[in-house]
Parts: structure tokens; sequence; C-alpha cells
């Protein structure tokens, strides 16, 4: 045997985790071209990565002497926060199956990567409804089993353990086009499990002091024959990858079913599996992460929205995806950044292929934006930013990605939702990403949006205000106060209507606290006392009962 | 030396001595018309607000063609040109016709991946050739130089008229219910794609305008409208302001192309002057 350290102490832990994410990082386009299980967008590499990424940026708020739980605890709960695609949520629980072994311990140590491997298999397991063969899931399972198998003389070096089940998930990595026919027809081994293999390699050689390769390994590419007739069908590649992380629900394993069950009718099937396959719950400490492929990503956001605190909600276009992944295609993406369902319905409807949270009360980060938009994988994103407040950290994200010369962000200065939309009327294709962000910075300019809220405090002025009392804003003014908020509506849209010419529309955003009553009254309302055609709209935007757009 | 050219009533022309125009044909539950024969445009229009079931199409059967291409069995050729193939299987039905012909003249079938003015002035241009001595050879290719000089423009004023027909090609994100939107369309490669959505009508007839003079002045521009009369003459106008030599036609939609855009559509075809 070799004559490495018997356990492994926190400092190799650390390396081992940040070794990781750099053999991960390395092979991102590696695992991106043999992405084809569960669909076929291109993204295993990238979501990963990011997850893994996550979990090493944890560590430098690290002290240098941090134990080995805490360690854990901090590489696992940002990866859980950081986890993006099936691959990202299934890589997160692993680790947190891992981590939780490693509780109240000093070093690693035979047994104890064992155990934790073990309990590393079982939580990625848990974290699909309806586990499948040749994946990520199973090689885990065969990881653990190795280890648990290991003959006894390769059972009292912790580092000799790891070779050896390494090894035989290489193996098992290499059996998965045996196990899912799909893989076998693309001519490809499963990216999730290679992936995974990567992973346990980047330990490996964390935990010798070895640094990370300079190139990446080739893994091959996906026939291509078969990729053109599965892109043609549409088969497995249709719908809206959709992640969520809320808060306030429940989530003892008996009351998530119920929302599983929600969620699985309205998830959209992967190649050749069962729509399920794709629901992914993972409880993480008092939230719930959840992951799905659907076509109508705002039904999932409504689902939510009605019971939970939504902290996150992010959708990506899979069609889109793989035609800029494997057609060629190479138009603009346009990212809007949503708040509400009927909202995230517009822009997905409008053409939208990514969608995030963000706006009052809710920034989104430089990172997510970054990442929303990388995932698109076209060179040229629109941003619609959507809120005064999220405009600052879109351009962020453009001089970022200026800097990085990886693509190119547009960022549309919208700070409404509903300027958002009037952007979005313009072309999307055709021309330069140049001239279609004119274009829509343009349209945005062209349309007069009013906003009706409730004032956050009292406040003095031509229109004194109480707390709470609803008032409407036009181009930044007080335009108006009330007793209701349908009044403050109606009076803002006489002073919009006074202004339009003939032939204009009025579109009202009803937003999430109006009951329908109210918005088919107030749109009565307009109606009566004006010859513009009225569109009322169901936005479901928090903080601003109702948005009112003159176009 | 005798060419016949032969179109479909998607042309918008009438039959005359030099092109013969065979219908498609447009049902109102159990009616079936003859698209501008014993149906008027003028007909239609009436008649659509007031349907219970929407109208239906179907392309010309095999026989009719045949009949017609056996009508003038003395010429030395025909030319039969048609609506794109990838918005109606009239093109094949005129094979078969042809196929179906004993003792006839060779028929060239051509796929103009046009409709409307785009097989129109096509149908013309090769008549013209032909009157002139031109063979069929060089009728057909007149005839699709001037369709592909020919775009087809339009707004609709709801997208469900397309999606019911399923004549609609890359542009799925009309599909969309939530949003009131005029869908700007061009004909690219024979398929309807959306190219702008506008979403109110005063907006649509302004791009729509600018669509037109976005390549210089057009050659030829004509207008057809799904009974909106005041926005087509009101696109007129603005041309005609531009162009103040350019002879503007406008006519109410044929009724088969209507029944595929419905009420309140613009349309224009606009010819490019040759290179």
């Amino acid at each position: 045997m070799t004559d490495a350290p018997r356990e492994l102490d926190p400092p190799a832990w650390r390396r081992m985790l940040l070794a990781a994410a750099g053999w991960v990082a390395l092979h991102r386009d590696a695992l991106n071209k043999i992405n084809v299980y569960p669909v076929p967008d291109g993204d295993t590499g990238a979501n990963l990565g990011r997850t893994l990424a996550a979990s090493a940026a944890a560590l430098d708020a690290l002290d240098a002497d941090a134990n080995l739980e805490t360690i854990a605890r901090a590489a696992s709960d940002a990866a859980l926060l950081g986890a993006r695609g099936s691959s990202g949520v299934i890589a997160s629980q692993w680790l947190r199956g891992f981590s939780e072994r490693l509780r109240g311990r000093e070093t690693i140590d035979a047994p104890l990567l064992r155990d934790a491997l073990q309990s590393a298999a079982e939580a990625a397991r848990d974290a699909v409804s309806a586990p499948r063969e040749g994946t990520m899931i199973s090689v885990a399972r065969e990881l653990a089993e190795a280890a648990r198998d290991a003959p006894s003389d390769s059972t009292d070096s912790a580092l000799a353990l790891l070779e050896l089940a390494v090894q035989a998930l290489a193996d098992a990595v290499e059996r998965t086009p045996q196990l899912n026919p799909l893989l076998a027809d693309a001519g490809v081994v499963d990216a999730g499990a290679r992936g995974l293999e990567l992973t346990l390699r980047g330990m490996l050689a964390g935990a010798r002091g070895e640094p990370v390769p300079h190139a990446p390994a080739d893994f091959g590419a996906i026939d291509a024959a078969w990729l053109s007739s599965r892109l043609e069908d549409g088969e497995g590649v249709e719908g809206f990858c959709t992640e969520l992380i809320v808060a306030d629900v429940v989530s003892d394993a008996a009351a998530i079913e119920p929302l599983r069950a929600a969620l699985t009718a309205i998830a959209a099937g992967p190649l050749e599996g069962g729509a399920g396959e794709t629901v992914m719950l993972t409880p993480d400490h008092d939230r719930l992460r959840i992951h799905i492929h659907t076509h109508e990503p705002e039904l999932v956001y409504a689902q939510l929205d009605a019971e939970s605190e939504i902290q996150a909600f992010w959708a990506i276009d899979m069609r889109a995806q793989a035609a800029r992944m494997h057609e060629g295609a190479s138009d603009a993406a346009v990212l809007a950044v949503v708040q509400g369902p009927g909202f995230a319905r517009a822009f997905r409807e409008l053409g939208a292929t990514a969608l995030i949270s963000g706006g009052a009360a809710d920034n989104p980060s430089v990172e997510m934006i970054l990442s929303a938009a990388e995932s698109t994988h076209a060179r040229d994103v629109i941003v619609l930013a959507n809120h005064a407040n999220v405009i600052p950290a879109a351009q962020r994200a453009a001089d970022t990605a200026a800097a990085d010369g990886t693509m190119r962000l547009h960022v549309i200065a919208s700070d409404t939702q509903a300027a958002g939309v009037a952007a979005l009327f313009g072309r999307i294709g055709g021309i330069p990403a140049e001239d279609i962000a004119a274009e829509m910075e343009e349209a945005r300019e062209a349309v007069l949006i009013g906003q009706v809220s409730r004032a956050a405090r009292a406040l003095s002025g031509d229109i004194p205000l109480r707390e709470d009392q609803p008032f409407a804003l036009l181009e930044g003014e007080i335009v108006a106060a009330a007793e209701t908020t349908t009044d403050a509506a109606a009076q803002l849209a006489a002073r919009m209507i006074a202004r339009a010419p003939a032939g204009s529309l009025l579109t009202i955003y009803a937003g999430a606290e109006p009951s329908d009553a109210e918005a088919d009254a107030l749109t009565e309302r307009i109606t009566r006392e004006c010859s513009l055609e009225i569109d009322l709209i169901w936005g479901d935007q928090p903080h601003y009962p109702w948005l009112l757009a003159l176009e | 030396m005798s060419v016949h050219i032969v179109t479909d009533s998607t042309s918008g022309l009438q039959s005359s001595d030099a092109i013969s125009v065979v219908p498609l044909h447009v049902q109102f539950g159990d009616e079936v018309f003859e698209d501008g024969v014993t149906i008027t445009r003028e007909q239609f229009w009436q008649r659509l607000p007031g349907a219970t079931d929407l109208p239906t199409t179907s392309q010309p059967s095999a026989g009719a063609f045949r009949d017609v291409y056996a009508a003038h069995a003395d010429a030395d050729a025909i030319v039969s040109l048609h609506i794109s193939a990838a918005l109606s299987g009239t093109l094949e039905s005129a094979r078969q016709g042809a196929a179906l012909l004993e003792d006839g003249p060779p028929v060239h079938a051509v796929d103009t991946r046009s409709i409307a003015f785009g097989l129109g002035w096509a149908a013309e241009a090769a008549a013209l050739v032909a009157s002139a001595g031109g063979d069929a050879e060089a009728a057909a290719a007149e005839a699709r130089r001037v369709a592909q000089r020919t775009r087809i423009l339009l707004f609709v004023e709801t997208i469900d008229h397309l999606l019911r027909g399923g004549r609609i090609g890359r542009a799925r994100h009309l599909a969309g219910k939530v949003l009131r939107v005029r869908p700007l369309l061009e004909l690219v490669d024979g398929v309807i794609v959306d190219i702008e959505r506008p979403r109110t009508r005063r907006k649509a007839v302004d791009r729509l305008y600018q669509q037109i003079i976005a390549a210089g002045p057009p050659a030829r521009v004509a207008i057809l409208h799904g009974d909106a009369e005041a926005d087509a003459q009101a696109l007129a106008a603005r041309i005609r302001a531009r162009y103040p030599h350019l002879e503007i036609d406008i006519s109410l939609g044929s009724p088969v192309i209507g029944a595929h855009v419905g009420p309140g559509t613009v349309g224009v075809g606009v010819l490019s002057p040759e290179q």
C-alpha cells in the first residue's frame, strides 16, 4: 500500500472541494458537448460547474483553521443555493449527504469515507422521484458500493479507499450507455455521471495535493445524425428548465408529496421518460428547492406564489438552448427579470428565453443575471431589467461579461415590467442585437407608464399621503391619492387618457392585490370614459396593485 | 410556339384568354364555393361576420387541373404557376392533374413560393413573355423572378385565423393569448413568419408603411384588406404622399385568403425595381 496519510484533515478536505470545482470547470465544455439526458440542452458542464463553483467560493470566507464540519456545511449550503439544472441539484444533494456525515468529526478516515459516500448516494437518489439507471444517481450508488465492498487491505487509508472507489466510478460511467439506450444511440456516456467522476477525480487529486491539469480531457460528442433527428422531432427538448427556491413551505417528506403531485401534472416529459422524472423537490433547512421542466413556468410560479414565499425563480427555454448549442442559431436571447406569474407568462409568450425573479424588494444578484444569460448559450443577450433597482445590477453584469469577453449583454433600462413588455413588442430577430436593443429602448420610451402603489410612510407635499395610502405615480410625480387603489388607478387613467392621441391602446396590468371583480369594474369604468382601446392583463405583480401603459 | 399560363385563385386574378385561373374552394358549413367564381369577395366578407362556423378552405382537385390543361391542348406547353407549396397542396393537385392528362402538352408546374400579388404579378409577367413568343422555360423563369422580387407583408387583427388554419411558420411566439397584438407578418421562402408585433392598428399601419419604403421606391404596390378599407386607404395615402406617381390598387382580399387571415387584415404586395 501507499504511504499516504490514513486520514484526511480539514485542509485536505478544503483542497479536495476546491480541486473538484476546478476539475469540473476545466471540463465544462467537454461535458456540455455530451449532454443527452434528460434533455440535450448542452448545459450539464455549465450547471455542474456553477454549482461546485458556488461551494468553492463559500470556502474563501472561512478561516484558515476552520474545522471539517464548518467547511462541509459552508460548501454544502452554498451548493444547495447555487445549484443549477438537474445535474447541479443532484450534485448538491450528493454533497449534502456526504457533508452530513462529517458533523462532529475532526478528520475523514476510511470508515467515515465509506459512510459518507453511502449517505451521499442516498441523498442524491432522494432528489429524484423516479431515478433511472445509467445516470449520476446510479453511478453514485456504484461508487458507494465499491467503497463498501473494498478488500480489507485498502480500507485502512482513506486516500487508498478513495482511489479504489474512483476507479470503480470511472468503470460505472463507461457502462452508462448499456443501461440507458438513449446514450448508446447518441454515442456518449452520461454527462452527469461523467461530471460526478470528474468531481471525485478532482477530490482525489486535491487530497494528493496535485494541481488541476492544464488541458481538459475529450469525451467525444453526441452523434450528429441522432441529435438532429431529436431536435427535429422536438422530442424531449421542448419547455423551460425551471427552478425555484421557496421558504415557508412545510418541508417534511409527507407534506411535500401533494406539491410534488401538483408539479408533476404541469411537468413536460423528458426523453423517453415520465414527466415526473424532471420534478425534483429538495428540502434544505427551512427552504425548499424545486427543479422542473415545463412548458408553462408561470404555472409553477403561481402554484408556489400562492402558498409560500418565492426567494428565487429561474426558467430557461431548453429548445432555444439546444438550437444555439447544436444548430448554430446565433440570434440574440432575451432575459427578462420578472415579478408575478402573469408577467412571467407575458414575457415568455413574447419570446423571452430566460426569466429570473427580481424587482421591488428583491434585487437579483449580478451572478444570477450572468448565469441566466450564460445558460441561454447566446452570444448576445438582451436584458430587460424591469425595475429601477435592478438596472444597476444588470449593468454590472454587462460590464463583467464585456470584461470576460464571453458574451455581450444589452441592458434595456425598463424601470417597470409594463415598460419591459412594451420594449419586447419590437423586433426580436433578423437584425443585429445592437439594433434590436436600440429599437427596444425606443419602444420603451414611447410608452407612457403610470403606477399605483401604497405609501411606505406618511408624506407631506402638494398631495399629502398617509402611511399605506394608495397613490398614483406618473413620470416620477405623485398625481393622485385615493382611498382605494382602484380609485387611484381611475384618476391615473384619466390623466393619461387626456394625453392620448386617437387610436391609442391603454393596457391595464392588474397586480396580485385586486380581485377579478375590481379589475373588471376598473376596466369598465375607464372604457366608459374614453374611446381608446383597453386591454386588461393579469400581471399578478406584487407591490403595484395597478400598472397602466399607454401606447 | 404558344405557351399558355395557368394559375390558381390565390393569385387574385380572373381568368382571361392569356391566363386560366383554377379556383380553390371555400366552405361555410356544408356549403362549398369556388373561390371568386361562385362566391365574390364582397359576398365573402359580408357573410363572414354572421357565420356560425368559420370557413375552411381546400385545394382544387387534380381533375379540375386536368380539365383546364385539356382545354388548352392546342398549346405547345403549359406553365402552371402556384401558391407556395408550404401553404397549400394546390401545386400537388396541379402535378397530379398534369399526370392525368393523356396526349396533352407538357405542363411545367412551378412553386412560386408566393401568394396573392406575388403570384398574380408572376402570372401576368409569364403571360407577357409567352405572348412575345417566349418558350415555357423563359416564361417560368420570368415568373420566378417576379415572385422573388415581390415582398408580401401583412398585419392581422388576430393570429387566431392563421393558427387555426395551420398556415404559420416560425411565428410560435405569437400563439400567446395574454396580450393584444397585431402581428406584422411576411412571407419568407414561402412560409409566413412574424417580423414585428405592433399592439395597435395605428402602429401596425405605420410599421407596414416603414417596411414598404425601407428598400427605396418600389416598382409596384398593391393593397388587400379584410374589410378594413379605412386602414387600407390611410396606408395608401401615406405611400402616395411619398411616391406621388405610384399607382396603388386597393381591393378586398379574396375568399380563400380571407378565410386564413380573417377580418381586419391589411396586406401588401411590394414589387422591387428590376436590378
